[in-house]
């Protein structure tokens, strides 16, 4: 077990007129997560510390934040992998000797904060009624009106191949609210949204491609991306998603070519 | 906003500041052009881009276009479908290879060929 520091955004609607920062020190295996460090602050040092957590595992996608500078799932970040930060003379005074000593002596500071771009309900708890609300832009079901078979619709395994990356998706927020198209432009689909509209039009069940890229080639579709990669490496299911806009971006045209 | 910078936002970020600058060095750029009058005036501004100074900034200048010219390039390519995987190596590619061209441009605007 060793000493570290989380530096935690907080937040109280209640009590504070602005985001204040708060240090806690504790102990923690370097094999630990992100997340156990503040489920243990919560039950150990302050029980008014707030954060979503669900699954613990990296499906639910509850545990989305900022660890360090980058959006991540908190269940899914080891300490030893956090790029830490020099404790230097982190604020502990509000806790005692004790901790102040802890802080001196450990071995780094974590840094958490929200999601960024997303309005901030408290501590670390973002609205994500904005980013669900993209989601639901580009129709986010199978639509198919031909009459349905005895039994499921059926794929193809080499048909789903084609569309498995974009499954993976648990629409946690990491690369919407990572990429600074969507900081500037809170109108922009956003990487999630482009990836869901790619998971559905690949779909060789669905057919309702036509309607979905009329959605995504927009302006503040596909066209707001600059390919800046920021959501492939916040990404916690490693999936391509600026190769995913560009696939759509590429559709976008040859639908655009053949019109005219 | 605070948040750490990867290869991929540095690579939009130079390509975002050198566009800015670029669209207001052609302004600058037409309008000194279209407001010489005879073949004095043009000799007499020719001779102001003798001063080391202005060559200097034409190094400057050069480094501009190289780096939004590259940028373009190796964004054109994987927007076109080249792997996520080759972003990283393309912008250090890029970055290589448009420091040597700015090299050679300098010492050929500075005056090194001759």
């Amino acid at each position: 077990m060793e000493n570290y520091v989380y530096r935690i955004r907080r937040f109280d609607p209640e009590k504070d007129a602005e985001p204040r920062w708060e240090d806690f020190c504790i102990a923690m295996r370097p094999t630990e997560r992100v997340l156990d460090g503040l489920i243990r602050i919560k039950d150990t040092l302050d029980g008014s510390l707030t954060f979503r957590r669900s699954c613990l595992h990296g499906i639910c996608g509850s545990c989305a934040m900022k660890i360090n500078g980058r959006n991540a799932l908190a269940c899914q970040t080891l300490i030893k992998d956090v790029p830490l930060l020099t404790p230097s003379s982190p604020s502990c005074g509000h806790r005692g000797a004790a901790e102040k000593a802890a802080a001196a002596v450990s071995k780094g500071v974590i840094v958490v904060e929200p999601l960024p771009a997303l309005p901030v309900i408290k501590d670390l708890v973002v609205d994500m009624d904005p980013f669900f609300g993209k989601n639901r832009l580009v129709l986010p079901y199978l639509i198919n009106n031909e009459p349905p078979p005895e039994r499921e619709r059926l794929q193809s395994p080499e048909d789903q191949h084609k569309i498995l990356q974009s499954i993976t998706c648990i629409m946690c927020g990491c690369c919407t609210s990572s990429c600074p198209s969507y900081w500037a432009d809170k109108e922009y689909l956003g990487p999630a949204a482009l990836v869901k509209a790619y998971r559905f039009i690949g779909d060789t069940r669905d057919r309702a491609t036509e309607e979905r890229l009329e959605k995504v080639a927009q302006i503040q579709g596909v066209w707001r991306c600059h390919s800046i990669y920021n959501c492939v490496e916040a990404c916690p299911k490693e999936i391509d998603i600026t190769d995913h806009i560009s696939k759509l971006k590429r559709l976008a045209v040859k639908k655009r070519w053949k019109r005219s | 906003m605070r948040y750490k910078l990867r290869t991929g936002s540095l690579a939009w970020l130079i390509h975002r500041v050198t566009g800015v600058a670029l669209t207001l060095y052609i302004f600058l750029h037409l309008y000194v052009l279209s407001h010489l009058k005879d073949p004095e005036e043009y000799k007499a501004l020719m001779g102001m881009m003798r001063n080391p100074l202005v060559r200097l900034s034409e190094v400057g200048l050069l480094a501009l276009v190289i780096a939004h010219a590259f940028n373009g390039v190796r964004v054109t390519l994987l927007e076109l479908g080249l792997s996520t995987r080759l972003q990283k190596p393309l912008f250090w590619t890029a970055a290589v290879v448009g420091a040597a061209i700015c090299l050679a441009g300098a010492w050929v605007l500075l005056g090194g060929g001759h």
